[in-house]
């Protein structure tokens, strides 16, 4: 460890070093970055890797939970007028199993991937915010317990993940089912938020020198989109489901029509909320396909730049298409025609993206592992659930087919399609980077075809239930509509594609002990990861890389530009925490970064404030201020000015 | 009926064994009134469409895993060796996909003016209640003594524009009679305007299309399209009191229906004047009884009576406790009222 | 997995469990029936109004079967907006041409039991029976509301409020404002119901002054 840090030392020249010549570097790092083991050391850390992976294991079990609930749904819907569940079973069900896989799985499966590959994609030793990192899956771990306890009590939340007034409010659901979730969705509001926030800084500042913003990998431009999206966006349900917790139980009027409230008005805060929110769970997972599968097929991206463009592009315009969800709200037809027509337009930037990956094939030479199977598989079901949702763009037609299983084959093949194949694909192809293993290939591939045919054979009839005119969210069905045996089939479809499920984390729990070892580089893969150990040490470059191109790993067989990358020499940074700060669009080095060690502030605070909204759940108002006091001191602890993560110093202090 | 509605009927009888359409109340791949024939063109038209762009990019995608695979142990080498190429796919791709794009969003305006209103105004009006779980319709007229209540089951005389006015007293509900149009929101504390023609009699099956609580799949209604003299004949039938002279035997029923049924429950003529639950003037008139759930016989009548929640899990209709004898004379009384 | 990793998959797991375990018919917007709601009223309309020397029967100590589940208080203030017991009683049950519902004074009696008696029976000047237009499971709606409004007594204090064993409870309104100057007839806090008589707030038939502005 470095000498009493002088005054001046954040301005000071880095020291460039080569690892290969001096074996105490990475030791000496090791030393500085690792997490104590043990219980106190998995509670107060802050690397990136540990909470990206955190992420990924907490989302996948609730992805497993909201599948059960599926599984008990679809057992429920095979026949006409079953009565495996009651209705108030069957609506808790169906609405947590919207919240389960749309809050606590799409959008934190893929906080875990970017977590824990943003740094070593970009070339730095950590998120910009490593403690505020903690906070946000610390915030969402408690989100998703204290909305899930609702359920062993009886009170999950019933009115549908959309939550719509009146029904939502306090005259016709008087019970604590929706103030749970109104007060979980606020309490998970501020892990995204400040997720958001670390992600949208960490890609300002922390990327490596010469990594221009034209050569970040579209995982990262995919995130960045969603992060930007999501600040925007959250807000407007925060602030929805706090009026709404108001109306409630303070005798507010936000939406009851008899003190002159609207029940449209959630519509509108809720959608202008939840549009944006569904780009910002598809955005990074295009990424991760834009990203793997140019890997399996042996060439750089077609397009990057349009791609990349596409996104943002994609998510800007998801702001403006809110009201295609209320096209049967007898709002004025221009207003409609409106949000139509960019419903409409919204689909090119798409189609960019679905053509790239497309020529990306033709022009390379794919290679038939798994990974490339799931994310070939998934440019055929993204363009299913992408004309799905075109034909909903369309007013008139929408009228029809909202609100009846065509909309819920839209969603599941975009969810599903768009979001958890592209997961699937992106562990078997991360798994040696975050592991040390290889998946086994064969169960792999049993794993993609099975889940491929299970959902098609689910979700692809649902269209046809729709168009049959079966609605949505019914816990039951009469015979004689001509439902019957659609249903029948989508059930056993969708056990298949469990089962295809089964089978991929029997494949992820068997690798972990037993997956064949892996090199840094197992697929030859051209990004800025690849080049660290795998798993990374902790402190994942013992130099900072300096990269010339977008594909850093590839230069060497790629021609066309001067520059050369470089993992083998960098800054070194070694006098504590530290990674280098480096300008928005050029990513020119100015500044080292001085990063927080491990702290139990993150996991305190998240603490003391799930349990102030367990206070303010129940009325208890002594337990919420003690809570919030808790909370303040926690951050204050946190924010507690350290000399030695000061950033710039008066040079005259000299050393202290 | 037009030509493109023809060519829609065509496609759809030729998918009929495989999309069951035949026994299919609730279909909409076929619309029976202008108030969704422009819609259902659009939608055949998007979907084809679609159906178009799904097979072309899965050929192409599984063409290019079959043409261009790899053999097996190329790990090391890349295909190109410039960062370029490719690129015409996209422009093609994306222009094709624009063209068509403005295309279908240019005939979604002209279809959104054409649903919107009908050709000529209405000349009948009906204004629908929504309430969990049970459709009230009031007939409305310029002569008040004209109006009358009929709910559930809806008549409309084939070939005339008939506006519906929507109003809720509880929570959102969607009013969706598939065969006839698309869906419009039923939202309290405002009256959303739609409008219904059926060009060909029959009846016609709807459902509550957005969720409003535990028996939001057992809120249904039919919408019974009849030739102008027959809305006429039963217009003037729904119209009338519950007919006075009664036998003896059945005068102790009706007395038990309006000690125990009256408070919310109306039967005009008789001293029941209920509001809270369906107009039982004409309850013999009907082919389903709670909202479409059960077919209106004695038996189902009896039973709904009897014991409503098990039938209906939350339904606002208590489960009366009467004795047998009572019910059954409720029951016998409830056969008359035609 | 982590140690931290796997106690959060465990706790996932056993939430998921205990899902299958527990009863879930309740909650959110729907009420279940209460059990013995079919054989409380021949017991209790069989009971008389008043005290009997010696002890109380069980059955006048019958709780409301409903307890005090949100739900059916819920559905108890819609009936009474619907019946239009809120046309006599007031839309807050504070009271109009009907007695007020909110504070600790019943004539015919304070606990469910007796409650659920006038409702089924009427009682004179003008409270209609409800018995048989409204079924028992529906009186019980209606009382759970009433009692979630503070004022009525506990099924377990049936003998004290039969026997006027409080102090300052039991007073009817008429009769508390000429007590108004005493000392002893300061507003009665029944075990922390809340509501207290005001003296100010006269029954129109009383003969005393109209109450000027509603309660909030």
């Amino acid at each position: 460890m470095a000498a009493v840090l002088s005054g001046n030392d954040a301005l000071r020249v880095p020291v460039i070093a080569r690892p290969a010549d001096d074996t105490s570097i990475e030791p000496r790092l090791d030393r500085i970055w690792e997490t104590r083991k043990g219980l106190l050391g998995a509670l107060s850390s802050v690397d990136h890797k540990t909470i990206g992976k955190r992420y990924l294991v907490t989302a996948f079990v609730f992805l497993l939970i909201g599948g059960l609930e599926a599984a008990l749904m679809r057992a429920q819907l095979a026949r006409p007028n079953q009565t495996l569940l009651s209705p108030e079973q069957y609506n808790q069900l169906f609405t947590m199993h919207g919240v389960t896989m749309i809050f606590l799985y799409a959008l934190p499966v893929l906080s875990g991937f970017s977590n824990f590959l943003w740094p070593l994609m970009l070339g730095s030793r950590d998120m910009a915010f490593p403690r505020l990192n903690a906070l946000s899956y610390w915030l969402f771990l408690f989100a998703g317990i204290f909305l899930y306890v609702s359920f062993p009590i009886g009170r999950a939340p019933d009115a549908g993940w959309f939550n719509y007034v009146p029904y939502s409010s306090l005259a016709y659901n008087p019970g604590i089912n929706i103030d749970v979730y109104a007060l979980g969705m606020v309490l998970l509001g501020l892990s995204t938020t400040v997720g958001s926030t670390n992600f949208v800084v960490t890609l300002i500042r922390t990327r490596a020198p010469g990594m221009s913003i034209n050569r970040v990998p579209i995982l990262v431009w995919g995130t960045l989109t969603a992060s930007v999206g999501n600040l925007f966006a959250v807000p407007a349900v925060s602030l929805a489901f706090l009026m709404l917790w108001m109306d409630r139980r303070f005798g507010s009027h936000f939406f009851d029509v008899s003190g002159g409230g609207q029940p449209l008005l959630w519509q509108h805060l809720f959608w202008m909320f939840g549009h944006p929110w569904v780009y910002a769970i598809v955005l990074p997972a295009m990424g991760i396909v834009s990203d793997g599968l140019p890997t399996f097929c042996r060439r750089p991206l077609v397009g990057y730049t349009a791609v990349a463009l596409a996104t943002v592009t994609t998510m800007v315009l998801g702001f403006g298409v809110w009201v295609h969800h209320m096209f049967a709200t007898g709002l004025p037809p221009i207003s409609l025609s409106f949000f139509s027509a960019a419903s409409f337009i919204i689909v090119i930037p798409s189609a960019v993206a679905v053509f790239a990956w497309i020529a990306t094939m033709w022009t390379g030479r794919p290679q038939f592992t798994t990974p490339f199977l799931f994310f070939a598989g998934f440019v055929i079901v993204f363009v299913i659930g992408g004309v799905s949702g075109f034909m909903t763009a369309a007013v008139p037609v929408d009228t029809q087919l909202t609100d009846t299983y065509f909309v819920v084959a839209h969603l599941h093949y975009v969810l599903i399609g768009i979001n958890v194949l592209p997961v699937a694909g992106g562990i078997h192809y991360w798994f040696p980077k975050f592991t040390g293993r290889l998946m086994n290939e064969k169960l792999g591939k049993w794993s993609f075809w099975i889940m491929f045919i299970g959902f098609n054979v689910g979700f692809f009839p649902m269209h046809i239930a729709g168009l049959l005119g079966m609605p949505r969210r019914i816990y039951t069905y009469p015979s004689g509509l001509g439902w019957d045996t659609v249903n029948m089939v989508i059930t056993l479809g969708a056990y298949l594609f469990a089962f295809g499920v089964l089978l991929f984390a029997i494949n992820v729990w068997r690798s972990l002990r037993h997956g064949e070892r892996a090199g840094p580089n197992p697929w030859d893969a051209p990004s800025l990861e690849w080049a660290t150990a795998s798993p990374p040490p902790a402190y994942n470059f013992a130099v900072i890389p300096t990269v010339a191109s977008r594909y850093p790993l590839w230069e060497d067989r790629l021609t066309g530009h001067e520059g050369r990358s470089s993992t083998g020499e960098g800054m070194l940074l070694d006098n504590g925490r530290e990674t280098i700060g480096t300008s928005a669009l050029d990513a020119v080095p100015d500044v080292i970064l001085r990063m927080p060690g491990d702290s139990f502030a993150p996991l305190l605070l998240s603490l003391a404030l799930a349990i102030s909204f367990v206070g303010m759940l129940i009325h208890s108002w002594w337990l919420f201020g003690i809570a919030i006091a808790c909370s303040t001191v926690a951050a204050v602890a946190w924010l507690w000015p350290e000399a030695r993560l000061g950033q710039t110093m008066d040079i005259a202090r000299g050393s202290r | 009926m037009t030509r493109a509605n023809r060519g829609g009927v065509l496609v759809a009888l030729g998918l009929a064994p495989v999309l069951g359409a035949a026994e299919s109340p609730m279909s909409y791949l076929r619309t029976f009134g202008p108030a969704g024939d422009p819609a259902t063109e659009l939608g055949w038209g998007l979907g084809i469409v679609s159906i178009l762009v799904m097979v072309v990019i899965t050929v192409l995608v599984v063409a290019a895993i079959a043409k261009r695979r790899s053999p097996a142990s190329s790990a090391r080498e890349l295909t190109v060796q410039r960062d370029e190429g490719g690129l015409s796919w996209i422009y093609i791709g994306v222009g094709v996909s624009t063209a068509v794009l403005i295309a279908c969003a240019v005939w979604t305006m002209f279809t959104v003016a054409a649903v919107a209103m009908p050709a000529h105004a209405e000349d009948m009006t009906i204004r629908v209640t929504a309430s969990q779980w049970w459709w009230n319709v009031r007939y409305e007229n310029d002569d008040a003594s004209q109006v009358f209540d009929a709910p559930n089951e809806i008549h409309i005389p084939v070939g005339r524009p008939v506006r519906v006015e929507l109003s809720s007293t509880d929570v959102i509900h969607s009013w969706w009679i598939p065969q006839l149009a698309g869906k419009m929101d039923v939202i309290p504390g405002q009256t959303n305007v739609t409008w219904l023609q059926a060009d060909k009699a029959g009846v016609y099956r709807g459902q509550c299309g957005e969720y409003c609580g535990a028996q939001h799949a057992h809120m249904a209604m039919y919408v019974v399209a009849d030739p102008p003299r027959d809305y006429a004949a039963w217009a003037e039938r729904q119209r009338a009191a519950a007919s006075p002279g009664l036998q003896a035997a059945l005068l102790r029923g009706q007395q038990t229906f309006v000690n125990n049924c009256g408070a919310c429950h109306a039967v005009r003529g008789t001293a029941a004047g209920g509001i809270l639950g369906p107009d039982l003037t004409h309850l013999k008139s009907r082919q389903t009884i709670a909202a479409g759930l059960l077919p209106n016989t004695p038996g189902n009548l009896s039973a709904w009576i009897a014991n409503a929640q098990a039938l209906k899990p939350g339904t606002r209709m208590p489960t009366m406790a009467l004795s047998g004898s009572d019910l059954s004379a409720i029951v016998a009384y409830l056969d008359t009222l035609n | 997995m982590s140690p931290m990793e796997r106690a959060a998959a465990a706790l996932a797991v056993a939430s998921v469990l205990a899902l299958a375990a527990c009863d879930h018919s309740r909650g959110g917007s729907t009420v279940g029936p209460p059990v013995q709601a079919s054989n409380a009223p021949e017991a209790i309309i069989s009971l008389p109004l008043g005290d009997i020397a010696g002890a109380t029967p069980n059955a006048a100590s019958v709780p409301n079967p409903y307890g005090n589940s949100p739900e059916a208080a819920q559905q108890g203030q819609a009936l009474f907006v619907k019946m239009n017991c809120a046309g006599c009683h007031g839309y807050g049950a504070k009271g109009g041409m009907g007695p007020n519902l909110t504070d600790t004074y019943w004539r015919y009696g304070g606990t469910p039991v007796l409650i659920f008696k006038s409702i089924y029976e009427g009682r004179p000047q003008g409270m209609p029976a409800w018995n048989p237009s409204l079924p028992p499971e529906e009186i019980w709606k209606l009382v759970a509301y009433i009692e979630s409004l503070g004022g009525a007594y506990q099924a377990s204090q049936t003998q004290a409020a039969m026997q006027g064993d409080r102090v300052g409870d039991n007073v009817a309104p008429e009769v508390q404002r000429t007590l108004s100057a005493s000392p002893s007839a300061s507003g009665p806090q029944a075990n922390g119901h809340g509501a207290s008589t005001d003296s100010a707030q006269a029954r129109p038939d009383a003969g005393g002054a109209v109450p000027t502005g509603a309660k909030p």
